[in-house]
């Protein structure tokens, strides 16, 4: 008995770490690598031509790696909406233009006999490049990604909450206990999942608008075009009821456990 | 006396009913339900207890089956909710489902921004100091 709830005790501990929070940093080995090379370069001692010439070399490195993540990630993308089928593929063809961009980079920066100045002057353009073309498009395709994703938790949570709705229909149906209790909980967690579902709905519509084209858009309505932050948390709004609907679904198991 | 005895008797036995009397009685013979009898007794006894007891068998099958039948599927219900109510199986899920890398992911962008921002500026501090 003792062992049984302390099982328990353990695994509600395990979802609440799970469902909360968890800041950990770059999640691909290969990206934390290259990441790690630029945080020690930072930390370093970078005044000469030749340790100037591979820290430029080091970030080349990771925005490859970076533009290739991106694109592997897109093309698993599936279920898309015809408009966003086309946003994917526009951003495809973007982020085969920044390799492009980081090819010509990388042939300037292997050019024979550059000395300081060039190399600074390189330094200045790529800076100018990633500040101005290539985070702004990462920022927006990880958000595109982030709702595609999301789309899929919701699949997965809304089919649980099937198997268990039918199942408590089940319990209701066989008069083994009340299920009072355990259908309030579940009309809970299903007006949770609804929200979560509508949060996303409107994430995937901010973007639509957020990324439409400058010139569709007059002076007047781009006061009313959201920042990518709004989409951001849009998101991060409606991961945080899939989590509310886990954790009643928790509540569930622990209740059924105690009433059988 | 004797004789004279004898005598009667044997007129008795001439008598034979009228001929309505006996068509009618043929008819209510035939007419009754027919029962075998060509089994002597016990073996009818023996056939009936038979019966008795292979009905019996059948009802208390059929009783057997129901009780059956109610206490699975009661378990059959507390096994399915147990089943998709399954703490381990929940937990897996929202493991594989990840909630936190899609926002660690731009975290991540934001923070190597910053990173390569930061060396950029370093390289392009010695321009400046030239």
């Amino acid at each position: 008995m003792l062992y049984k709830n302390f099982n328990n005790v353990v695994l509600v501990l395990a979802a609440g770490i799970l469902l909360f929070p968890i800041f950990v940093l770059a999640q691909k080995p290969e990206l934390k690598g290259a990441l790690n090379e630029i945080v020690k370069i930072k930390g370093g001692n970078i005044e000469t031509p030749a340790s100037q010439k591979d820290a430029l070399k080091k970030i080349l490195e990771l925005t490859a790696l970076e533009i290739k993540d991106l694109q592997s990630q897109l093309n698993k993308l599936k279920d898309l909406s015809a408009d966003h089928v086309k946003l994917k593929n526009q951003f495809l063809l973007d982020l085969e233009n920044y390799l492009k961009n980081l090819e010509s980079f990388n042939n300037e920066l292997s050019a024979d006999g550059a000395i300081l100045d060039p190399i600074q002057n390189l330094a200045a353009k790529l800076k100018s490049w990633r500040e101005n073309v290539y985070n702004p498009a990462a920022q927006n395709i990880v958000t595109f990604l982030l709702i595609y994703r999301e789309q899929t938790i919701l699949k997965i949570a809304d089919d649980r909450y099937d198997r268990i709705s039918s199942d408590v229909k089940k319990l209701a149906l066989a008069k083994l206990f009340e299920t009072d209790e355990l259908e309030i909980l579940l009309n809970e967690a299903a007006a949770n999942l609804k929200a979560a579902h509508a949060l996303n709905d409107e994430a995937k519509i901010a973007l639509t608008k957020l990324l439409e084209s400058p010139e569709i858009n007059n002076v007047q309505n781009s006061e009313e075009k959201p920042q990518l932050s709004d989409v951001q948390e849009l998101v991060k709004k409606s991961l945080a009821k899939i989590k509310v609907v886990y954790q009643i679904f928790f509540e569930m198991s622990s209740l059924v456990k105690k009433l059988l | 006396m004797e004789e004279q005895l004898i005598k009667t008797l044997k007129s008795l036995n001439q008598i034979e009913p009228e001929s309505n009397f006996s068509t009618l009685l043929k008819q209510q013979v035939f007419a009754a339900p027919q029962r075998n009898s060509r089994l002597p007794s016990f073996s009818r006894w023996a056939l009936e207890s038979l019966k008795f007891a292979g009905a019996l068998t059948l009802a208390s099958l059929l009783i057997f089956a129901i009780f059956n039948g109610l206490l699975s599927f009661g378990n059959g219900v507390r096994s399915s909710a147990l089943t998709s109510l399954n703490k381990e199986r929940m937990l897996a899920e929202a493991k594989n489902a990840d909630f936190e890398i899609n926002l660690r992911e731009i975290r991540y962008y934001e923070h190597s921004a910053q990173e390569v921002a930061a060396v950029f500026d370093k390289v392009l501090e010695n321009k400046n100091a030239l």
